[in-house]
Protein backbone atom coordinates (compact mmCIF):
# COMPACT_ATOMS: atom_id res chain seq x y z
CA UNK A 1 0.00 0.00 0.00
CA UNK A 2 2.71 2.12 0.67
CA UNK A 3 4.36 1.78 -2.21
CA UNK A 4 1.52 2.67 -4.33
CA UNK A 5 1.04 5.65 -2.00
CA UNK A 6 5.08 6.98 -2.76
CA UNK A 7 4.37 6.49 -6.36
CA UNK A 8 1.27 8.66 -5.98
CA UNK A 9 3.29 11.25 -4.17
CA UNK A 10 5.84 10.91 -6.89
CA UNK A 11 3.72 11.43 -9.69
CA UNK A 12 2.02 14.46 -8.40
CA UNK A 13 5.39 16.40 -8.06
CA UNK A 14 5.87 14.85 -11.54
CA UNK A 15 2.43 16.95 -12.63
CA UNK A 16 3.11 19.78 -10.50
CA UNK A 17 6.70 20.28 -12.02
CA UNK A 18 5.48 20.10 -15.63
CA UNK A 19 2.60 22.46 -14.82
CA UNK A 20 5.16 25.16 -13.78
CA UNK A 21 7.07 24.06 -16.42
CA UNK A 22 4.16 24.99 -18.90
CA UNK A 23 3.03 28.08 -17.05
CA UNK A 24 6.85 29.52 -17.71
CA UNK A 25 6.61 28.31 -21.47
CA UNK A 26 2.94 29.82 -21.57
CA UNK A 27 4.35 33.39 -19.63
CA UNK A 28 7.25 33.64 -22.66
CA UNK A 29 4.57 34.69 -25.21
CA UNK A 30 3.05 37.24 -23.05
CA UNK A 31 1.81 41.01 -24.08
CA UNK A 32 4.32 42.77 -25.67
CA UNK A 33 5.40 46.47 -24.03
CA UNK A 34 6.05 47.64 -27.44
CA UNK A 35 4.46 46.78 -30.56
CA UNK A 36 4.81 47.81 -34.39
CA UNK A 37 0.99 46.53 -34.83
CA UNK A 38 -2.38 48.95 -35.42
CA UNK A 39 -2.99 50.16 -31.73
CA UNK A 40 -1.50 53.08 -32.37
CA UNK A 41 -3.96 53.52 -35.94
CA UNK A 42 -2.59 56.45 -38.05
CA UNK A 43 -6.15 57.68 -38.93
CA UNK A 44 -6.42 57.23 -43.04
CA UNK A 45 -7.46 59.66 -44.83
CA UNK A 46 -9.92 57.68 -46.89
CA UNK A 47 -12.98 59.25 -45.53
CA UNK A 48 -11.35 62.54 -45.77
CA UNK A 49 -10.50 61.85 -49.73
CA UNK A 50 -14.05 60.24 -50.30
CA UNK A 51 -15.41 63.68 -48.79
CA UNK A 52 -13.82 65.78 -51.33
CA UNK A 53 -14.55 63.62 -54.22
CA UNK A 54 -17.76 64.03 -53.54
CA UNK A 55 -17.51 67.40 -53.34
CA UNK A 56 -16.22 67.57 -56.84
CA UNK A 57 -18.39 65.63 -58.61
CA UNK A 58 -21.43 67.50 -57.21
CA UNK A 59 -19.88 70.83 -57.77
CA UNK A 60 -19.21 69.08 -61.59
CA UNK A 61 -22.91 68.50 -61.70
CA UNK A 62 -23.92 71.97 -60.94
CA UNK A 63 -21.14 73.36 -63.30
CA UNK A 64 -23.40 71.92 -65.74
CA UNK A 65 -25.94 74.13 -64.99
CA UNK A 66 -24.08 77.18 -63.62
CA UNK A 67 -21.30 77.43 -65.71
CA UNK A 68 -19.22 80.32 -64.27
CA UNK A 69 -19.30 78.96 -60.45
CA UNK A 70 -18.25 75.25 -61.59
CA UNK A 71 -14.62 75.32 -62.53
CA UNK A 72 -13.76 77.56 -59.72
CA UNK A 73 -15.04 75.37 -56.90
CA UNK A 74 -14.37 72.33 -58.50
CA UNK A 75 -10.60 73.69 -58.74
CA UNK A 76 -10.63 75.23 -54.70
CA UNK A 77 -11.80 71.75 -53.95
CA UNK A 78 -8.80 69.81 -55.41
CA UNK A 79 -6.62 72.29 -53.76
CA UNK A 80 -7.98 71.65 -50.14
CA UNK A 81 -7.51 67.88 -50.62
CA UNK A 82 -4.05 68.40 -52.12
CA UNK A 83 -3.10 70.15 -48.63
CA UNK A 84 -5.24 67.72 -46.76
CA UNK A 85 -2.81 65.30 -47.76
CA UNK A 86 0.08 66.84 -47.35
CA UNK A 87 -0.77 67.74 -44.15
CA UNK A 88 -0.08 63.59 -43.22
CA UNK A 89 -2.20 61.29 -41.00
CA UNK A 90 -3.92 61.50 -37.92
CA UNK A 91 -2.32 59.49 -34.82
CA UNK A 92 -4.90 57.98 -32.58
CA UNK A 93 -3.67 57.34 -29.07
CA UNK A 94 -5.96 55.20 -27.17
CA UNK A 95 -6.59 55.01 -23.13
CA UNK A 96 -4.34 51.96 -22.86
CA UNK A 97 -1.30 53.12 -24.74
CA UNK A 98 1.77 55.88 -25.45
CA UNK A 99 2.36 56.66 -28.92
CA UNK A 100 6.34 56.58 -29.46
CA UNK A 101 6.96 58.69 -32.45
CA UNK A 102 10.08 58.54 -34.15
CA UNK A 103 11.80 61.31 -36.24
CA UNK A 104 14.40 61.78 -38.30
CA UNK A 105 15.40 58.00 -38.81
CA UNK A 106 15.33 57.01 -35.58
CA UNK A 107 17.70 60.08 -34.28
CA UNK A 108 15.01 61.90 -32.46
CA UNK A 109 12.31 60.86 -30.42
CA UNK A 110 8.63 62.26 -28.83
CA UNK A 111 5.77 60.62 -27.25
CA UNK A 112 1.93 60.98 -26.98
CA UNK A 113 -0.39 60.48 -23.86
CA UNK A 114 -2.76 57.97 -23.72
CA UNK A 115 -6.37 59.46 -25.36
CA UNK A 116 -4.86 62.14 -27.46
CA UNK A 117 -4.76 62.49 -31.34
CA UNK A 118 -1.86 64.26 -33.07
CA UNK A 119 -0.69 65.01 -36.53
CA UNK A 120 1.98 62.20 -37.99
CA UNK A 121 4.71 64.08 -39.99
CA UNK A 122 5.61 62.08 -43.44
CA UNK A 123 9.39 60.55 -42.82
CA UNK A 124 7.84 59.76 -38.87
CA UNK A 125 7.49 56.33 -37.37
CA UNK A 126 4.99 55.23 -34.55
CA UNK A 127 4.93 52.69 -31.79
CA UNK A 128 2.63 51.64 -29.32
CA UNK A 129 4.05 51.35 -25.91
CA UNK A 130 1.41 49.49 -24.19
CA UNK A 131 0.31 50.76 -20.57
CA UNK A 132 -2.09 47.41 -19.81
CA UNK A 133 -1.55 45.36 -16.82
CA UNK A 134 0.87 42.55 -17.68
CA UNK A 135 1.08 38.98 -15.58
CA UNK A 136 4.20 38.29 -15.21
CA UNK A 137 5.49 35.07 -13.51
CA UNK A 138 9.09 33.26 -13.19
CA UNK A 139 11.07 30.88 -10.92
CA UNK A 140 13.95 31.34 -9.55
CA UNK A 141 16.35 28.14 -8.76
CA UNK A 142 19.42 27.79 -6.58
CA UNK A 143 18.92 31.05 -4.66
CA UNK A 144 21.34 31.45 -1.88
CA UNK A 145 19.12 32.00 1.07
CA UNK A 146 21.05 32.56 4.81
CA UNK A 147 21.04 28.71 5.34
CA UNK A 148 20.05 26.89 2.02
CA UNK A 149 19.70 27.23 -1.47
CA UNK A 150 16.15 27.58 -2.55
CA UNK A 151 13.71 27.53 -5.54
CA UNK A 152 11.46 30.67 -5.36
CA UNK A 153 8.09 31.06 -7.66
CA UNK A 154 7.16 34.78 -8.14
CA UNK A 155 3.82 36.36 -9.49
CA UNK A 156 3.53 39.77 -10.37
CA UNK A 157 1.14 42.14 -11.99
CA UNK A 158 2.67 45.67 -13.77
CA UNK A 159 1.43 48.10 -15.58
CA UNK A 160 2.93 51.46 -16.47
CA UNK A 161 2.81 54.63 -14.88
CA UNK A 162 0.19 56.71 -15.83
CA UNK A 163 1.67 59.68 -14.80
CA UNK A 164 3.87 62.27 -17.41
CA UNK A 165 7.15 61.44 -15.44
CA UNK A 166 6.73 57.48 -15.25
CA UNK A 167 5.48 57.66 -19.46
CA UNK A 168 8.59 59.83 -20.30
CA UNK A 169 11.15 57.03 -18.08
CA UNK A 170 9.26 54.27 -19.50
CA UNK A 171 9.78 55.58 -22.44
CA UNK A 172 13.21 56.46 -22.59
CA UNK A 173 13.80 52.85 -21.80
CA UNK A 174 11.40 51.33 -24.45
CA UNK A 175 13.01 53.55 -27.24
CA UNK A 176 16.64 51.78 -26.89
CA UNK A 177 15.87 48.23 -25.55
CA UNK A 178 12.90 46.01 -24.89
CA UNK A 179 11.23 46.53 -21.54
CA UNK A 180 10.04 42.93 -20.68
CA UNK A 181 13.80 41.61 -19.65
CA UNK A 182 14.38 44.98 -17.82
CA UNK A 183 11.55 44.63 -15.65
CA UNK A 184 11.60 40.43 -14.92
CA UNK A 185 15.80 41.93 -14.27
CA UNK A 186 14.87 44.34 -11.91
CA UNK A 187 12.21 41.93 -10.04
CA UNK A 188 14.46 38.79 -9.86
CA UNK A 189 17.54 41.64 -8.25
CA UNK A 190 14.63 42.60 -5.49
CA UNK A 191 14.16 38.62 -5.03
CA UNK A 192 17.43 38.10 -5.28
CA UNK A 193 18.19 40.65 -2.38
CA UNK A 194 15.00 39.46 -0.07
CA UNK A 195 15.88 36.15 -0.04
CA UNK A 196 19.82 36.27 0.39
CA UNK A 197 18.99 38.25 4.01
CA UNK A 198 16.44 35.91 4.97
CA UNK A 199 16.34 31.76 5.50
CA UNK A 200 14.17 29.47 4.74
CA UNK A 201 12.00 29.39 7.63
CA UNK A 202 11.60 32.47 7.55
CA UNK A 203 10.42 32.67 3.99
CA UNK A 204 8.19 29.35 4.89
CA UNK A 205 6.63 31.37 8.01
CA UNK A 206 3.69 33.03 7.72
CA UNK A 207 4.99 36.32 8.94
CA UNK A 208 4.28 39.49 6.70
CA UNK A 209 7.08 41.59 7.08
CA UNK A 210 9.32 39.75 4.35
CA UNK A 211 6.16 39.76 1.72
CA UNK A 212 5.56 43.71 3.13
CA UNK A 213 9.46 44.23 2.04
CA UNK A 214 9.35 42.44 -1.18
CA UNK A 215 6.49 44.34 -1.87
CA UNK A 216 8.56 47.97 -1.17
CA UNK A 217 11.52 47.52 -2.65
CA UNK A 218 9.86 46.04 -5.83
CA UNK A 219 7.98 49.30 -6.07
CA UNK A 220 10.44 51.47 -6.02
CA UNK A 221 12.57 49.36 -8.15
CA UNK A 222 10.25 49.37 -10.95
CA UNK A 223 9.00 53.13 -10.40
CA UNK A 224 12.19 53.93 -11.97
CA UNK A 225 11.82 52.09 -15.24
CA UNK A 226 8.52 54.22 -15.44
CA UNK A 227 6.32 50.50 -14.06
CA UNK A 228 3.88 50.37 -11.45
CA UNK A 229 3.89 47.46 -9.69
CA UNK A 230 -0.11 46.32 -9.02
CA UNK A 231 0.85 43.37 -7.07
CA UNK A 232 3.43 41.23 -6.30
CA UNK A 233 4.38 38.11 -3.85
CA UNK A 234 5.79 34.49 -4.28
CA UNK A 235 3.55 32.03 -4.68
CA UNK A 236 5.95 29.11 -3.60
CA UNK A 237 9.41 28.43 -1.60
CA UNK A 238 11.25 25.58 -1.75
CA UNK A 239 14.42 24.05 -0.36
CA UNK A 240 16.40 22.54 -3.06
CA UNK A 241 19.99 20.65 -2.71
CA UNK A 242 23.03 22.68 -4.41
CA UNK B 1 -48.57 70.94 -50.49
CA UNK B 2 -47.18 67.76 -52.54
CA UNK B 3 -43.77 69.68 -52.92
CA UNK B 4 -43.61 70.34 -48.80
CA UNK B 5 -44.51 66.94 -49.05
CA UNK B 6 -41.80 65.61 -50.63
CA UNK B 7 -39.10 67.51 -49.27
CA UNK B 8 -39.94 66.60 -46.07
CA UNK B 9 -39.94 62.83 -47.10
CA UNK B 10 -36.49 63.58 -48.49
CA UNK B 11 -35.35 65.15 -45.18
CA UNK B 12 -36.86 62.24 -43.08
CA UNK B 13 -34.67 60.01 -45.51
CA UNK B 14 -31.41 61.92 -45.46
CA UNK B 15 -31.66 61.95 -41.36
CA UNK B 16 -32.71 58.09 -41.52
CA UNK B 17 -29.56 57.46 -43.58
CA UNK B 18 -27.33 59.89 -41.56
CA UNK B 19 -28.44 58.17 -38.19
CA UNK B 20 -27.95 54.64 -39.76
CA UNK B 21 -24.63 55.60 -40.80
CA UNK B 22 -23.47 57.54 -37.69
CA UNK B 23 -24.99 55.30 -35.00
CA UNK B 24 -22.71 53.03 -32.74
CA UNK B 25 -25.07 50.13 -31.26
CA UNK B 26 -23.66 48.76 -28.17
CA UNK B 27 -24.04 45.10 -27.55
CA UNK B 28 -25.05 44.02 -24.26
CA UNK B 29 -22.33 43.10 -22.00
CA UNK B 30 -20.08 45.27 -24.03
CA UNK B 31 -18.37 48.34 -23.17
CA UNK B 32 -17.85 50.85 -25.74
CA UNK B 33 -14.54 53.26 -25.61
CA UNK B 34 -14.67 56.28 -27.64
CA UNK B 35 -11.26 57.99 -28.12
CA UNK B 36 -12.16 61.92 -28.83
CA UNK B 37 -10.30 63.92 -31.04
CA UNK B 38 -7.87 66.82 -28.62
CA UNK B 39 -7.37 68.96 -31.02
CA UNK B 40 -5.26 72.24 -29.34
CA UNK B 41 -5.06 70.47 -26.05
CA UNK B 42 -1.30 69.07 -24.72
CA UNK B 43 0.05 66.58 -26.16
CA UNK B 44 2.04 64.66 -23.06
CA UNK B 45 -0.42 66.17 -20.27
CA UNK B 46 -3.44 65.92 -19.03
CA UNK B 47 -6.22 63.48 -18.52
CA UNK B 48 -7.00 60.97 -21.45
CA UNK B 49 -9.90 62.32 -23.70
CA UNK B 50 -11.87 59.03 -24.24
CA UNK B 51 -16.33 58.24 -23.50
CA UNK B 52 -17.56 55.75 -22.81
CA UNK B 53 -20.69 54.05 -23.52
CA UNK B 54 -21.95 50.95 -21.19
CA UNK B 55 -25.42 49.07 -22.68
CA UNK B 56 -26.63 51.72 -24.59
CA UNK B 57 -26.21 53.07 -28.46
CA UNK B 58 -24.49 55.99 -28.86
CA UNK B 59 -23.37 57.98 -32.09
CA UNK B 60 -20.45 58.59 -33.94
CA UNK B 61 -19.64 62.36 -33.96
CA UNK B 62 -16.97 64.13 -36.02
CA UNK B 63 -15.30 64.06 -32.70
CA UNK B 64 -14.93 60.50 -32.24
CA UNK B 65 -11.63 59.38 -33.03
CA UNK B 66 -11.62 55.80 -32.96
CA UNK B 67 -14.10 53.18 -31.33
CA UNK B 68 -12.98 49.74 -29.43
CA UNK B 69 -14.97 47.79 -27.66
CA UNK B 70 -14.73 45.99 -23.68
CA UNK B 71 -15.56 42.96 -23.09
CA UNK B 72 -17.87 43.16 -19.64
CA UNK B 73 -18.64 39.35 -19.77
CA UNK B 74 -18.07 37.29 -16.40
CA UNK B 75 -15.12 35.23 -16.14
CA UNK B 76 -14.48 31.90 -14.21
CA UNK B 77 -11.16 31.83 -12.25
CA UNK B 78 -9.90 28.84 -9.94
CA UNK B 79 -6.69 28.38 -8.44
CA UNK B 80 -5.53 24.95 -6.56
CA UNK B 81 -3.16 25.50 -3.96
CA UNK B 82 -0.96 23.03 -1.88
CA UNK B 83 -0.09 24.86 1.57
CA UNK B 84 1.19 22.46 4.28
CA UNK B 85 -1.29 19.59 5.30
CA UNK B 86 -4.51 21.23 3.36
CA UNK B 87 -5.19 21.82 -0.41
CA UNK B 88 -6.95 25.15 -1.36
CA UNK B 89 -9.37 25.60 -4.08
CA UNK B 90 -10.49 29.00 -4.34
CA UNK B 91 -13.09 29.70 -7.31
CA UNK B 92 -13.97 33.17 -8.38
CA UNK B 93 -15.99 35.12 -10.65
CA UNK B 94 -15.22 38.54 -11.40
CA UNK B 95 -15.92 40.98 -13.95
CA UNK B 96 -15.46 44.54 -15.52
CA UNK B 97 -17.73 46.58 -13.33
CA UNK B 98 -20.57 48.11 -14.53
CA UNK B 99 -19.80 51.60 -13.14
CA UNK B 100 -18.41 54.53 -15.28
CA UNK B 101 -15.63 54.80 -13.26
CA UNK B 102 -14.45 51.01 -13.31
CA UNK B 103 -15.02 51.03 -17.07
CA UNK B 104 -12.59 53.79 -17.36
CA UNK B 105 -9.66 52.51 -15.17
CA UNK B 106 -10.50 48.84 -17.66
CA UNK B 107 -9.38 50.77 -20.36
CA UNK B 108 -6.46 51.72 -19.62
CA UNK B 109 -5.09 48.59 -17.87
CA UNK B 110 -7.35 46.10 -19.59
CA UNK B 111 -8.06 47.04 -23.29
CA UNK B 112 -7.36 44.69 -25.86
CA UNK B 113 -6.35 42.32 -23.80
CA UNK B 114 -6.96 38.37 -23.77
CA UNK B 115 -9.51 36.18 -21.89
CA UNK B 116 -6.37 33.77 -21.08
CA UNK B 117 -4.76 37.34 -19.73
CA UNK B 118 -7.42 38.11 -17.66
CA UNK B 119 -7.59 34.70 -16.24
CA UNK B 120 -3.89 34.56 -15.39
CA UNK B 121 -3.72 37.56 -13.42
CA UNK B 122 -6.89 36.23 -11.75
CA UNK B 123 -5.57 32.57 -10.83
CA UNK B 124 -2.21 35.07 -9.56
CA UNK B 125 -3.81 37.19 -7.46
CA UNK B 126 -6.68 34.54 -5.75
CA UNK B 127 -2.84 32.74 -5.04
CA UNK B 128 -1.12 35.62 -3.89
CA UNK B 129 -4.11 36.98 -1.47
CA UNK B 130 -4.41 32.99 -0.02
CA UNK B 131 -0.74 32.99 1.26
CA UNK B 132 -1.27 36.67 2.13
CA UNK B 133 -4.32 35.98 4.22
CA UNK B 134 -2.60 33.33 6.19
CA UNK B 135 -0.24 35.63 7.52
CA UNK B 136 -0.32 35.41 11.43
CA UNK B 137 -2.68 32.88 11.47
CA UNK B 138 -1.69 29.66 13.21
CA UNK B 139 -1.68 26.04 11.27
CA UNK B 140 -3.52 22.80 11.20
CA UNK B 141 -7.60 22.59 12.58
CA UNK B 142 -7.07 26.98 13.72
CA UNK B 143 -7.00 27.30 9.64
CA UNK B 144 -10.15 24.93 9.46
CA UNK B 145 -12.11 27.04 11.78
CA UNK B 146 -11.01 30.04 10.69
CA UNK B 147 -12.47 29.64 7.21
CA UNK B 148 -15.09 32.35 6.60
CA UNK B 149 -12.75 34.59 7.88
CA UNK B 150 -9.98 33.64 5.71
CA UNK B 151 -12.18 33.65 3.21
CA UNK B 152 -13.46 37.40 3.72
CA UNK B 153 -9.72 38.34 4.27
CA UNK B 154 -8.66 36.46 0.42
CA UNK B 155 -12.01 38.52 -0.81
CA UNK B 156 -11.12 41.52 0.21
CA UNK B 157 -7.83 41.47 -0.63
CA UNK B 158 -8.57 40.20 -4.17
CA UNK B 159 -11.19 42.98 -4.59
CA UNK B 160 -8.18 45.85 -3.51
CA UNK B 161 -5.92 44.36 -6.27
CA UNK B 162 -8.41 44.06 -9.48
CA UNK B 163 -10.38 47.28 -8.18
CA UNK B 164 -7.59 49.42 -9.94
CA UNK B 165 -7.64 47.70 -13.06
CA UNK B 166 -11.40 47.84 -12.91
CA UNK B 167 -12.62 44.59 -12.15
CA UNK B 168 -14.90 43.82 -9.53
CA UNK B 169 -15.50 40.54 -7.77
CA UNK B 170 -19.26 39.02 -7.83
CA UNK B 171 -18.68 35.72 -6.32
CA UNK B 172 -15.62 34.17 -4.48
CA UNK B 173 -15.46 30.80 -2.50
CA UNK B 174 -12.91 29.15 -0.62
CA UNK B 175 -12.65 24.67 0.15
CA UNK B 176 -10.02 23.97 2.30
CA UNK B 177 -9.44 20.48 1.95
CA UNK B 178 -7.24 18.29 4.63
CA UNK B 179 -4.12 16.08 2.38
CA UNK B 180 -3.51 12.82 3.40
CA UNK B 181 -0.32 11.94 5.26
CA UNK B 182 1.73 10.74 1.81
CA UNK B 183 0.21 13.80 -0.11
CA UNK B 184 1.83 16.34 2.35
CA UNK B 185 5.07 17.55 0.23
CA UNK B 186 7.31 20.23 1.18
CA UNK B 187 5.59 22.94 -0.11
Amino acid sequence: MSIYRDDLAAARERIEALETELRHLQRKNEVPWRSDDSLVQPRSSFGRTALALGGVLLLGLLALRITAIGPLAAGSLLLLLLILSLRGRTLVVRPHEVAMVTVKQGQRYSWVAPGRTAQLRSGSVAESFSLRAIPIFFEMRHLPAVDTALRVEVFAVVGGRLDEEGIERAVQIAATTPMEPVVRAALQEVVREVVKDASYSDLAARTGSLRERLRRECRESLHRFGVEVLVVGWLDVREEST
Amino acid sequence: MILVLEGALFLAIVVAMVAMLFRLPCPKDTALILTLRSNGLPLRSGEPMFRVLVGKAGFRSPAVAAVDSLDLRAFPVEALLMIDEHEWLVTMRAHVGGQESMVRRAAVRLLGMSQRDREAIGEGVLALAVRDALVGRGGGEVVEEQREAIEKDVRSRVAAVLEPMGLEVLELSLTIRRREKSDTGPR
